[in-house]
C-alpha cells in the first residue's frame, strides 16, 4: 500500500512539474528564447553572458518605449554548453515547451547546423550572432545571422596581404569548421591572385603542441603566415612560432579577440593582425558609440565578443514586427529582406542566404591590447 | 628537416617522462595505475600559477605546485584505501571519487580564483606563460635528469621501496610481516603525486595552462611505460624516441595523417614490445619447466 502510495506521488509529482513548466503565453508578452552557452568548455560561459547581457539591454529599452507593437519582450534562456547535442535539446524545448518564435543561437558553428534541422521542422527561427562558418550559409530558410560568414574574414585578409605584398604566405589551422572556412577561402583566394600558399598545415583541435607544424610552416620560406584555431590552440601556436622566429609577421582572425589567447601567448601576440566583425570602441561612431556607452552604463564593462550582434538580433526582430506584425512567416519573410540596417555592430544587410554582409575590420595586438590598425 | 625538429621532441619528451615516473612508481609498488594522478597533474600546474599570480615569486610558486600534487595524492590514496581496496576494485571507485571531487575543487579555485586576483595589484603576466623557450627547456632538462635520478636512488637505497614493492605484491601478507600497508600506500601516493605536481609545473610551463592538462599525455606516458617495460634506466631515452617519432611523421606528411602515422608507428612499437615480452616470458616458462623435469 505504501509503495503505492510513493509511486501515484511521483506521478502526479512528475506531471504537476511538467505541467507548470510549460510556459503559458500571455498576450501581452513576446517571448524571445535565446540559446547559447552559460557553460563548458573553457570561454563558452563567456560568450553566453556576452550575449545574455546585450539582449537584456536591447530588450529593455524596448520595454521603455512600449515594446513591440504594445507587447514587452520576455527572454527565455537556455544553456547549450557549446555542445550540438545539447543545443538541439535546448531549441527543441524552446520550440515545443516555451513555444517561442524565435531564438537567438547559438555560438558554435557545429550547434547552429545541427539546430538547422529542428528549426526547419518546428518552423522556429533562428537568429546567430555568433557562427560565422559558411556552411550555415543558406542551411534553412529559417536560419538567419547577424554576424558576416568567416568567408569575408578569410577574404578580407587575403586581400590585404596581396596589398601588402606578400608573395608567400604559410597557414595553420585547426581542423573545425569555425577555423577551416577562411584557411580555405584564403587558400583559394590567394591562389586566385596569382600567389602561393607554400604550406597548408592543420592541427587537431585541443592540441597543445604545435612546434612541428611551426617548424615545418617555417621551412617553407613564407613571407608570412596565417594562423587559425581556438583561443587554446591558436595561442599556443602563437607562442610556439615565436619561438622559433622572431620576425615574420602572424596573421589571424576573430578568436585573437579572447584575452585568454594573450594570456597563453603572452609576449608573442604583439603584432599579430587579425580580422574581426566585432566593432571597437575606436571604430565607432554613431548607433554603434551609442551601444558602447549605454552597454557600459549597465554593466561597466565594455562589450565583448559577439554582444552588438546579439543586440542587433533583437533589433531586427522588432524592426520585422513593427513592419509585418506577429506571424510567423511573415516575420521570416522580412528577414531575408532587411537591408542596409544600421546596428550597433555596423550598418549591414541580409542576404538571400540569410547571412549579414558586413566587412570585417583589421585590428592590431599593442601592448597587450586590440587596437585598429 | 632541421634540429628544430630535434628541440620539438626534446621539449614534448621532457612533459611525457615526468609524468611516466609518476605512474612508474604507482605501478612498480602498488600495482595500479589510477586517473588519480592525472589530476595531481593539473592540480600541480594551476596551485604553481595562483601561487606566482598572488606571490610573483617562481620559488614560492613552483613549491605550491608540488605540494598541491602531493596533497592530491594524498586524497587518492585515502580515498584509494577507504573505498577502492577494501571493494576489491583496484582503486578505480577511489580514484573517480576523487577525479570528480578534485575536478569540483580546481574549479571553485579558478572561479574564486580569478575574481580575487582583481582586487591584487599588480597581477602582471602568467608566469607559465612568460618563460622562453630556451629558458623553459634548460629547466624541464635538469629537473626531468634530476628526477629520473633521484627516483633510481630512492628505488636502491631505502627500504620503503622494498616495503613497497612487498605491500604491492602482497597486502595481506606484508600485513602479517608486520608491515604497515596503508602507511605504504599513503607514502608512494604522496611521492607520486608531488612528481605528477611536478610534471604538471612543466607541461604548463612548456604548453600553457588548461583545465584538459594531464590528459593530452596520459595515453603516451602508458605507451612509454609498456615500451620501457618497466625499465626506469630507459625512461627518458624513450620518452625522446616517440616524441622524435611523432615529430618526424608530423613533419614529413601533411596534415592530420602526419599526427596518425606518428601515432600508428607509436601503437606499432608498443605492440611489438607486448608480443616479445610475452615470447620472452613463454620461453622463460618452457626452459623452467625444461630444469623442473629434468631435475
Amino acid at each position: 500500500m505504501k509503495l503505492h502510495f510513493n509511486i501515484i506521488s511521483i506521478v502526479i509529482l512528475i506531471l504537476s512539474t511538467l505541467f507548470f513548466s510549460c510556459t503559458k503565453k500571455s498576450s501581452d508578452e513576446y517571448i524571445i528564447g535565446v540559446a547559447v552557452p552559460f557553460s563548458g568548455q573553457e570561454g563558452a560561459a563567456t560568450y553566453g553572458k556576452n550575449i545574455k547581457q546585450a539582449c537584456e539591454l536591447a530588450a529593455d529599452e524596448i520595454n521603455k518605449t512600449g515594446g513591440i507593437s504594445g507587447r514587452k519582450i520576455k527572454l527565455v534562456y537556455e544553456d547549450t554548453k557549446l555542445i550540438p547535442s545539447i543545443s538541439v535539446d535546448a531549441v527543441t524545448k524552446l520550440s515545443t515547451v516555451d513555444r517561442v518564435d524565435i531564438i537567438i543561437g547559438d555560438v558554435a558553428s557545429s550547434s547552429t547546423i545541427a539546430c538547422s534541422k529542428v528549426v526547419e521542422q518546428y518552423k522556429t527561427i533562428l537568429i546567430s550572432p555568433a557562427s560565422t562558418s559558411h556552411e550555415i550559409s543558406g542551411i534553412s530558410k529559417y536560419v538567419f545571422r547577424t554576424i558576416a560568414p568567416d568567408t569575408y574574414e578569410g577574404e578580407a585578409m587575403a586581400e590585404f596581404c596581396k596589398n601588402k605584398g606578400y608573395r608567400k604566405v604559410a597557414i595553420c589551422y585547426v581542423d573545425n569548421a569555425g577555423t577551416k572556412g577562411p584557411a580555405l577561402i584564403f587558400k583559394k583566394k590567394y591562389e586566385e591572385f596569382g600567389l602561393e600558399v607554400p604550406t597548408f598545415e592543420v592541427l587537431s583541435q585541443g592540441s597543445t603542441d604545435a612546434r612541428t607544424q611551426m617548424t615545418k610552416l617555417i621551412s617553407s620560406k613564407p613571407d608570412a603566415v596565417y594562423l587559425l584555431g581556438y583561443a587554446l590552440e591558436l595561442g599556443t601556436m602563437i607562442k610556439q612560432f615565436r619561438e622559433q622566429d622572431k620576425l615574420l609577421p602572424i596573421f589571424s582572425f576573430q578568436v585573437m579577440e579572447e584575452p585568454k589567447v594573450r594570456e597563453i601567448a603572452g609576449l608573442s601576440a604583439e603584432g599579430v593582425i587579425f580580422t574581426t566583425p566585432t566593432i571597437y570602441e575606436d571604430l565607432a561612431s554613431g548607433k554603434s558609440r551609442n551601444f558602447i556607452e549605454k552597454y557600459k552604463a549597465v554593466y561597466t564593462d565594455p562589450p565583448g565578443i559577439f554582444s552588438a550582434n546579439a543586440y542587433d538580433a533583437i533589433y531586427i526582430i522588432k524592426y520585422c514586427i513593427d513592419k509585418v506584425g506577429f506571424d510567423k512567416e511573415k516575420i521570416r519573410s522580412e528577414l531575408s529582406q532587411i537591408s542596409n540596417f544600421e546596428g550597433a555592430s555596423g550598418n549591414f544587410s541580409i542576404n538571400k542566404n540569410g547571412d549579414s554582409d558586413q566587412k570585417p575590420f583589421l585590428m592590431i595586438v599593442r601592448e597587450g591590447k586590440i587596437v585598429k590598425y | 628537416m632541421n634540429y628544430q625538429i630535434f628541440l620539438n621532441a626534446l621539449a614534448t619528451s621532457i612533459g611525457y617522462s615526468v609524468f611516466s615516473l609518476a605512474l612508474y612508481g604507482q605501478f612498480t609498488y602498488l600495482r595500479m595505475i589510477s586517473i588519480s594522478l592525472v589530476t595531481s597533474v593539473i592540480a600541480g600546474a594551476y596551485g604553481c600559477n595562483y601561487a606566482y599570480l598572488m606571490t610573483n615569486n617562481p620559488t614560492i610558486s613552483i613549491l605550491c605546485g608540488v605540494i598541491c600534487g602531493i596533497i592530491l595524492g594524498f586524497c587518492g590514496a585515502f580515498l584509494h584505501i577507504k573505498i577502492g581496496r577494501e571493494k576489491e576494485v583496484m582503486g578505480l571507485l577511489g580514484s573517480f571519487g576523487y577525479f570528480v571531487i578534485i575536478q569540483g575543487l580546481i574549479t571553485i579555485i579558478t572561479g574564486g580564483g580569478i575574481e580575487a586576483f582583481k582586487f591584487i595589484p599588480p597581477v602582471s603576466s602568467n608566469m607559465l606563460c612568460s618563460f622562453t623557450y630556451p629558458e623553459w627547456l634548460l629547466f624541464g632538462l635538469i629537473i626531468s635528469v634530476l628526477l629520473n635520478v633521484l627516483y633510481i636512488i630512492f628505488q636502491k637505497f631505502f627500504s620503503l621501496s622494498t616495503k613497497a614493492i612487498a605491500t604491492g605484491d602482497n597486502y595481506e601478507l606484508s600485513k602479517l610481516l608486520n608491515l604497515n600497508p596503508r602507511k605504504i600506500e599513503i607514502n608512494i601516493q604522496l611521492l607520486c603525486g608531488g612528481i605528477a605536481g611536478i610534471s604538471g609545473i612543466i607541461i604548463a610551463f612548456d604548453k600553457g595552462l588548461h583545465p584538459d592538462l594531464g590528459y593530452d599525455i596520459i595515453l603516451k606516458a602508458f605507451a612509454i611505460l609498456i615500451v620501457t617495460g618497466l625499465n626506469i634506466y630507459l625512461l627518458f631515452f624513450w620518452s625522446f624516441f616517440l616524441a622524435l617519432i611523432e615529430s618526424i611523421a608530423t613533419y614529413l606528411f601533411d596534415g592530420q595523417i602526419g599526427q596518425a602515422v606518428g601515432l600508428s608507428i607509436v601503437v606499432l612499437i608498443v605492440l611489438i614490445t607486448i608480443l616479445n615480452k610475452n615470447i620472452q616470458i613463454s620461453r622463460m616458462k618452457v626452459k623452467l619447466k625444461e630444469q623442473v623435469l629434468s631435475v
